[in-house]
């Protein structure tokens, strides 16, 4: 990818070799530095979404509310499997696994009659430890290998949730009450989405932090040479597992809610399909960006929706078409793309850029 | 003065391959040591020792009186040992200006749990090292270039950038591998003027690597060469040079 990411300079100057095709392929993969929009423009928009935000479960039904929750749902995870992969650069197949640990801790949590925040927090605590141990061999591993290691996690999740009976019911799942506290006024709806949308600013915060600075220098280094990463002072091996915990916390965070959106959880809920959305969703976002976890999981809420209206076969194919796609011809993912159409709007925007 | 650098009988060897026979060396504070040789004669092998990429099967390398081989690669790093690669260690989808940020990891503070809770302290140190940086890239004339990918740079600045990176840091003891390859002869004089008044200013010890004679005598202290792997000469880079062993090492003896 970084031989063809030169070729845009070295011909830019050049009329001839500008061509049809080949001007469109290379807009699409330019690298392009996230948007840098002045102080106030960033707070204005920030505050604005924000207040859409709060107001979308007061003004629309259950079920518009319940597929926003999802987006953020999913968003909790691809901000955190970005983290791991994008900008650490370790693939992991198995994110699934973490989700139905998470999902599972709540509804656990909850027969035994625990507060949902309190449960939620489960939810994230106990997938970093199972994370942290099991990125402890397994990041020694690299590439393809670590990609089976994932994968066999996410393929043996639901025979594991059955087998697991005395915690997990086995095939005939666990009932959850997701109904608010009696001091809270709100639907169920309603209630699981603020849980969610303070979850997801919480994660895009603290994903944002961790992408920038020292640390996320470190992440990219590991990535693009793990050998000069050393050299420079990076601890590669604990970098690597930090990440893979703090990933599995959030898709941990997000079952957790997943599971208290939906009252249920069950064995069939955390297929290998799940995993590959996640993947989907953090290629089509864009890997190694912040927002793209927010356009990735719009996408992977909407679109799998829209064509299984036209054959219910077609969501696992969309998922394959589409990464195939945006892995040759849109590599910065929606948010390059997005990238791409705002910079030379917002560079117009008068007022200085915030450091 | 104490030696920064000790490098003591080190062996290592690759199958039935001797790269290093008992080379021994020391560095110090302030000074420039040359490390010359034909291809081949161990020099990139006797680095990667010192900064751990090799771990040589007996001898001692010693960074601040500190064994170092077998410690942790960023460990070493950690001591202060500052490393530019012969064929470039740069984080290719970076930009000039990340790939020497990058550089100041092992020499700044900043943890997990401080940069998610984005402490006072980690914005500071991350002002401080962007103004630093940008000076750096100022002084080694790269400041053009550094919003640009260094995947569209060509190969002599690459080098300067991997200098910059590596000085970011503030080793205490800098490996310098080749940089001047692939230098125009007047970037040759900038970086040898920049080698001498990091060693004399800030008192690092350099350890260079360099087929190009003249930076070799313009700013070596000291000039040690190598030859399949053995220390055949060591002292002033003039007499050195003159060395009639030296020069059959490198040209070949009459047949």
């Amino acid at each position: 990818m970084s031989t063809t990411a030169t070729r845009p300079a070295r011909t830019s100057g050049g009329g001839t070799t500008r061509r049809g095709g080949g001007t469109v392929a290379e807009w699409l993969r330019r690298p392009r530095p996230p948007l840098a929009p002045p102080r106030w423009l960033a707070v204005l928009s920030t505050v604005g979404a924000a207040a859409a935000l709060l107001v979308v479960p007061l003004v629309n039904p259950s079920y518009v509310n319940l597929t926003v929750t999802l987006v953020m749902v999913w968003t909790i995870v691809g901000l955190g499997l970005n983290l791991l992969v994008g900008f650490g650069g370790q693939v992991s197949l198995g994110h699934s696994a973490f989700f139905a640990i998470g999902a599972y801790a709540v509804a656990v949590a909850g027969e035994a009659g625990w507060a949902q925040p309190a449960a939620l927090l489960v939810a994230g605590v106990v997938p970093f430890v199972v994370g942290y141990a099991i990125g402890l061999p397994a990041l020694r591993l690299h590439g393809l290998q670590l990609g089976l290691v994932t994968l066999a996690l996410a393929m043996a999740t639901p025979a594991a949730i059955r087998a697991f009976e005395p915690l997990t019911h086995g095939s005939r799942g666990i009932g959850i009450d997701g109904t608010p506290p009696a001091w809270v006024p709100l639907d169920h709806d309603q209630w699981v989405y603020y849980l969610a949308l303070a979850a997801a600013s919480l994660g895009y915060v603290v994903t944002r932090r961790l992408a920038r600075g020292r640390l996320g220098r470190s992440f990219v280094a590991v990535r693009d040479a793990e050998l000069v990463a050393e050299t420079l002072g990076v601890n590669t091996w604990q970098t690597k597992t930090r990440l893979f915990a703090t990933s599995a916390a959030y898709a941990g965070v997000a079952g957790g809610l997943y599971a208290l959106l939906l009252e249920f959880v069950g064995p069939e809920n955390f297929n290998l399909t799940l995993s590959i959305s996640f993947v989907t969703l953090i290629v089509v976002g864009g890997l190694a960006t912040v927002p793209g976890a927010v356009l990735g999981a719009i996408f992977v809420q909407y679109v799998p929706t829209l064509t299984s209206s036209i054959s219910p076969a077609a969501t696992g194919a969309t998922y394959g078409v589409v990464l195939i796609l945006f892995a040759f011809f849109v590599p910065h993912g929606l948010a390059g793309l997005a990238r791409a159409a705002l910079g030379p709007l917002v560079r117009r925007v008068p007022g200085r850029p915030k450091a | 003065m104490d030696a920064l650098l000790e490098v003591h009988d080190v062996h290592l060897s690759f199958g039935g391959l001797q790269a290093l026979d008992g080379p021994s060396l020391t560095v110090a504070d302030g000074e420039v040591v040359g490390l010359i040789g034909p291809n081949g004669a161990g020099k990139t092998s006797l680095f990667n020792c010192i900064n751990g990429l090799y771990r040589p099967q007996s001898g001692s390398v010693r960074v601040l009186g500190r064994e170092v081989a077998g410690l942790p690669r960023h460990r070493i790093a950690g001591l202060g040992v500052g490393r530019t690669f012969q064929n470039l260690g740069l984080l290719a989808s970076q930009t000039v200006l990340e790939n020497v940020l990058a550089g100041a990891y092992h020499a700044t503070r900043g943890g997990w749990w401080a940069t998610v809770l984005d402490l006072p302290d980690v914005r500071r140190t991350e002002d401080r090292l962007r103004a630093r940086a940008l000076e750096l890239l100022t002084e080694l004339d790269l400041a053009d270039v550094a919003g640009r990918p260094v995947g569209t740079l060509p190969f002599g600045t690459l080098k300067r950038i991997e200098l910059a990176r590596a000085l970011v840091g503030e080793p205490r003891l800098l490996l310098v591998d080749e940089p001047a390859n692939g230098l125009v002869h007047s970037e040759v004089a900038e970086l040898g003027a920049t080698l001498r008044r990091l060693a004399t200013d800030r008192g690092a010890a350099i350890l260079l690597v360099e087929h190009h004679m003249g930076l070799v005598t313009s700013v070596c202290d000291r000039v040690a060469v190598l030859d399949f792997g053995r220390l055949i000469a060591e002292g002033d880079p003039r007499e050195v040079a003159r060395d009639p062993q030296v020069v059959a090492a490198y040209l070949g003896t009459a047949a």
